[in-house]
């Protein structure tokens, strides 16, 4: 019962009917406490963890602090000097922008590609499934992007590979024409989780739509982009929403494949890893955290756009269009 | 066994004496092993103190130990890195080594060189737990087959342009003379002490003109020009380990390389590996080399036990029996008694890094004092230039002016 109630405050369900307003009363009010007192755990980790910290974070944008002695207040200083003192700055936010551009299309038209293939059911369904979704497990480990650097190496499986077929690549982490492709590729490769939710929004599809456009014989393309999409929309919108973030917050492929540096000639620096740099390394933490308000800014700036536009292009059953 | 001892002591009556020190380095698990060992010989002369030890790989720990610091938990005892000292000694972190008499933490056994390099502005906040100096490390029997002249004491920087590029053309362009040294912000430190000049001035400001890295920077370029040195491509596999690096991976026959770190060459390049000292510019009497204190370590400026600190320091550094679990794994000891004795037990590659150190050690330099923050920054902005301007991405001249205008603002 308490659980049907926070799960009802938390998450409304997108294209669901929405609950009634609870009766008010004093039962209602004493189920309020008992919701507040299992979710204090979490509002002392958020407060303690999150708001806290990010407090603290913006204040020290406005500072120099070296970690060690006081902050010193430097108004906006670290702000300035990011946007007219500092190339590297400039290059690593061109080279998260071609890696978000880049990345986030390809791993949701590969979830959703995937998706497509195992919604029929076959033989071996499960197996598939998993195997698919495995990836997404392990993709984010130091582990995997260590092979990853190895396999995309001079003399690495892939360059020998290309090389048996006539193509002579010479390895693709070593150079800045390529690099950044390493790192889009292993992102691409660990498609699953967005896959598993394209999954169940295919599964949420009712079966009258595809029959009513057989029997008008539509095409298979045709039944594609005129239902499966449009009512696979509020899930794409999700998916792209939730990878936007994600993406402009990468930082463990570029950071291991370029070895921390983000080179090869900065073609790799992703801005998360410049912010590492000027924090940990330099220990320039007032910069570092100035840097990571810009980010929180940007994200919501593009989160905010894609959802303007989705009045556009996103559908919910039942809705007057 | 030395909890055990404790135990016994606490039973003996002086109880309120436990003392529990923090003690935190970077490395191998081979070297944590020999650590652990060493440890464990002083807590058995100590059965009042005992050493927690933790340990990471070189990439991460100075992330971790800043952390710890700000947060007011600095370990006990630091090993401490030459390019971080400053910025560590400086803002108050580390204790003041003049502190402690001679028989509580000695120095006088250090190799005057070295001794004091931990010093800044009359602070002692770190005494090196090693010596090390710049190399030269070349495939010996790749390098004899080719025929050409084995590098020498002496040689010029115009000897390693000639002799690199008739090793390149032995190989039809196969295997390159020597990898590309323009990563190395050390090898350009060395250019610039044969002409009297440092990276840095003692007041921390940049120590060399525009004129100077130009220069230096042109003669990289008729290196990768001639084909000399490794192409852009292969040289931005080095990543600091060393199976990586294009002299193991057998496309370059030469690396600059520290001693220390020679002795892993071994390990990938079983036929031998030669040492050479570092070319000099032609008609300068200055090889620019100097003893380079390998590692370091300090004493936590608010440790609780600063006297148990200090006997721990003085015994790795100090005492024969500890040098001689320890061996070379930081590099070659810094105590003169304890050199001797693990130089006499020497043998195969750290014999030879051993050799070669004293056959240079009366040309050996004092080591400039300690770089000042930003150095880091600088380092790497070197780097990425000699990678962008590899690829032909950037030219010598905007190079320059892009790296002094950095130097302006991060010093």
């Amino acid at each position: 019962m308490v659980a049907q109630q926070v799960n009802e405050v938390a998450s409304p369900q997108p294209g669901g009917t929405r609950p009634g307003r609870a009766r008010k009363g004093p039962k209602n009010k004493e189920q309020t406490g008992i919701a507040y007192l299992f979710l204090s755990p979490w509002i002392a980790g958020a407060v303690l963890l999150t708001i806290g910290p990010m407090v603290a974070s913006l204040y020290l944008s406005f500072t120099n602090y070296n970690l060690f002695t006081a902050p010193e207040w430097v108004g906006l200083d670290n702000y300035i000097r990011l946007f007219t003192q500092d190339d590297r700055f400039m290059s690593s936010v061109g080279v998260t922008f071609q890696y978000v551009f880049l990345s986030a299309p390809l791993k949701l038209a590969a979830a959703l590609g995937v998706a497509l293939l195992l919604n029929r059911p076959r033989k071996g369904q499960g197996f598939y499934r998993s195997a698919f979704y495995a990836p997404s497990l392990l993709g984010a480990s130091v582990g995997i992007a260590l092979v990853w650097r190895s396999l995309f190496t001079d003399d690495g499986a892939v360059d020998s590979l290309l090389r048996s077929v006539g193509i002579d690549t010479g390895g693709w982490i070593n150079q800045p024409d390529y690099a950044m492709y390493v790192i889009v590729i292993l992102a691409v490769w660990q498609f699953g989780a967005p896959m598993v939710i394209f999954l169940a929004g295919l599964k949420q599809i009712p079966q009258d739509l595809y029959d009513a456009a057989a029997v008008d014989g539509a095409s298979t393309w045709k039944t594609f982009t005129s239902v499966t999409l449009p009512m696979l929309s509020p899930v794409i919108f999700f998916n792209l929403v939730m990878e936007i973030i994600q993406s402009f917050q990468s930082f463990t492929g570029a950071f291991v494949v370029s070895n921390g540096q983000g080179g090869p000639a900065d073609s790799t620096l992703f801005y998360t890893l410049y912010l590492y740099q000027r924090g940990f390394q330099d220990f320039q933490m007032g910069y570092a955290s100035a840097m990571a308000w810009l980010l929180l800014l940007t994200i919501a700036l593009f989160t905010g756009l894609v959802f303007k536009t989705s009045g556009r292009w996103v559908f919910y059953a039942g809705e007057d269009k | 066994m030395a909890g055990l001892v404790t135990a016994c002591g606490g039973a003996g009556g002086d109880s309120d004496g436990q003392v529990e020190l923090r003690f935190t380095w970077w490395g191998s698990d081979d070297r944590a092993e020999i650590t652990e060992e060493a440890i464990a010989l002083f807590e058995e002369r100590h059965p009042n103190i005992t050493v927690n030890t933790s340990y990471a790989a070189f990439s991460g720990y100075f992330e971790r130990l800043a952390t710890e610091v700000a947060g007011n938990n600095a370990p006990d005892v630091i090993q401490m890195d030459y390019a971080y000292l400053r910025e560590y000694g400086d803002r108050g972190v580390l204790a003041d080594l003049h502190e402690f008499d001679e028989d509580q933490l000695g120095t006088e056994g250090i190799t005057p060189l070295l001794a004091r390099s931990g010093e800044i502005d009359g602070s002692l906040y770190a005494l090196p737990m090693a010596q090390n100096t710049h190399a030269w490390a070349y495939d010996e029997q790749a390098w004899t087959e080719s025929g050409v002249p084995l590098p020498e004491a002496g040689w010029t920087w115009e000897d390693l342009l000639s002799s690199s590029q008739a090793l390149t053309e032995s190989t039809d362009g196969e295997r390159y003379g020597t990898t590309d040294f323009g990563w190395s912000w050390e090898t350009y430190q060395v250019w610039l002490r044969q002409q009297d000049k440092d990276l840095y001035t003692d007041a921390g400001e940049i120590g060399f003109t525009s004129d100077d890295l130009r220069t230096y920077l042109e003669l990289l370029d008729e290196f990768r020009t001639t084909e000399a040195a490794t192409p852009a491509t292969i040289t931005s596999e080095i990543d600091g380990a060393v199976e990586n690096s294009p002299l193991a991976r057998g496309s370059a026959f030469a690396d600059f390389t520290w001693d220390s770190t020679a002795v892993s060459f071994f390990s990938v390049l079983p036929d031998g590996v030669g040492l050479a000292p570092m070319p000099r510019i032609e008609g300068s009497d200055r090889v620019g080399q100097f003893a380079k204190p390998g590692m370091l370590i300090s004493i936590a400026a608010n440790s609780d036990h600063p006297e148990e600190s200090a006997a721990l320091v003085d015994f790795l550094l100090n005492d024969v029996d500890a040098g001689l679990i320890l061996g070379t794994s930081r590099g070659m000891p810094v105590n003169d008694d304890v050199r001797a004795a693990v130089g006499a037990e020497l043998d195969g590659p750290d014999q030879l890094v051993y050799d070669y150190e004293e056959a240079l050690a009366d040309e050996l330099e004092e080591p400039p004092s300690a770089p000042p923050p930003g150095n880091s920054a600088l380092k790497r902005e070197w780097q990425r230039l000699n990678s962008v301007i590899g690829f032909g991405q950037l030219s010598i001249d905007d190079a320059v002016e892009q790296f002094m205008e950095r130097a302006e603002q991060e010093l």
